[in-house]
């Protein structure tokens, strides 16, 4: 079954669609990559309006387009969520499996404490 | 169990095939530098993750996610230093392409199983790990074919200017190279050294 269309998603599609990479794009628009990120994949919340229209703007959605108010109205779904907080055991997938132990020695408890730390935060 | 680990063999050449193939599926074009970050988003499906302050506070670079649907990347390496942050994606790729099998062994419910798993894995085994994504990395990055065209171009291009010292030669051959391809000279070397034994000019 087909997974059911995101903020995050349309917007992600419509980017690579354009041919631009996360970088690329937010380097080009002067966008933040990190937040730009998050949005996609459904972290932050969709902004305000007129924020969103610079965004359909740069993703080229003609306005009035059935894109254009596919784009919003999943912005309007999503918006007023509060910012997904992650259970530690809800973000094991997006943790390394192979990461270095620094010559030999055993990477301490509280230094992957802090990974997962900063990896819940990105 | 983590220290059950054994990497698996893999030389120098199953990594060239594995690299070969991986460009002739991924870049049949063959230009350069190898485009690997649409690489990485828009044929692997992959998301690229900037993380702040992954290099300062943990050493690394970057790491392919545990359900290898994403890379974390640090971010002022991201932002700023292209051939660093290059390297680090193929490298990932190299995870991504030669180690699935483990990959698909573990999956991890709680955090202490994974906080257990990392502590325990086997420096040696690592290793292994480690060099054969090195080596898969500076392959795509660097095909030997355009490395051997660019590599006697250059010099020649150098000597024809009169210049006959072979040290200074060969350390502008690797600044160009390393131009060429947008990787560290570190990868250059290594990759000349892989190709060629020593180098001659």
């Amino acid at each position: 079954m087909e997974e059911s269309r995101t903020f995050g998603s349309f917007f992600k599609q419509k980017r690579i669609a354009l041919g631009f990479t996360l970088r690329s794009f937010c380097e080009k628009h002067g966008l933040d990559a990190g937040n730009i990120s998050r949005l996609e994949r459904g972290i932050l919340s969709p902004p305000k309006e007129e924020i969103l229209k610079k965004y359909a703007k740069l993703l080229k959605l003609k306005k009035g387009s059935d894109e254009w108010y596919e784009f919003f109205d999943l912005a309007a779904a999503g918006s007023g969520r509060l910012p997904k907080e992650f259970m530690d055991e809800e973000i094991l997938g997006r943790m390394p499996l192979l990461f270095r132990t620094i010559r030999g020695k055993k990477i301490t408890k509280e230094k992957l404490d802090k990974l997962i730390k900063v990896i819940k935060e990105s | 169990m983590a220290g059950d680990i054994s990497a698996p063999f893999k030389n120098h050449d199953h990594i060239a095939k594995a690299a070969s193939d991986f460009l002739l599926k991924h870049h049949p074009k063959g230009t350069y530098p190898i485009p690997i970050e649409e690489i990485v988003e828009f044929q692997l499906g992959l998301d690229i993750i900037p993380v702040p302050g992954l290099h300062k506070a943990f050493n690394v670079d970057g790491f392919l996610s545990s359900d290898r649907t994403s890379v974390s990347v640090d971010q002022g390496a991201y932002e700023t230093r292209p051939g660093r942050y290059r390297f680090t994606l193929a490298h990932e790729v190299g995870h991504f392409i030669l180690h699935k099998d483990i990959y698909e062994q573990y999956e991890f419910k709680k955090t202490e199983e994974w906080k257990r798993f990392i502590r325990d894995f086997p420096e040696k085994e690592y290793s292994w790990f480690e060099w054969q994504a090195y080596e898969f990395a500076g392959l795509i990055l660097v095909p030997a074919g355009h490395l051997d065209r660019r590599y006697k171009f250059h010099a020649k291009q150098i000597k024809a200017l009169g210049i006959k010292h072979k040290e200074v030669i060969l350390d502008r051959v690797i600044e160009l190279l390393s131009e060429d391809f947008v990787v560290s000279r570190e990868v250059i070397q290594r990759r000349l050294l892989r190709e060629y034994r020593s180098f001659r000019l």
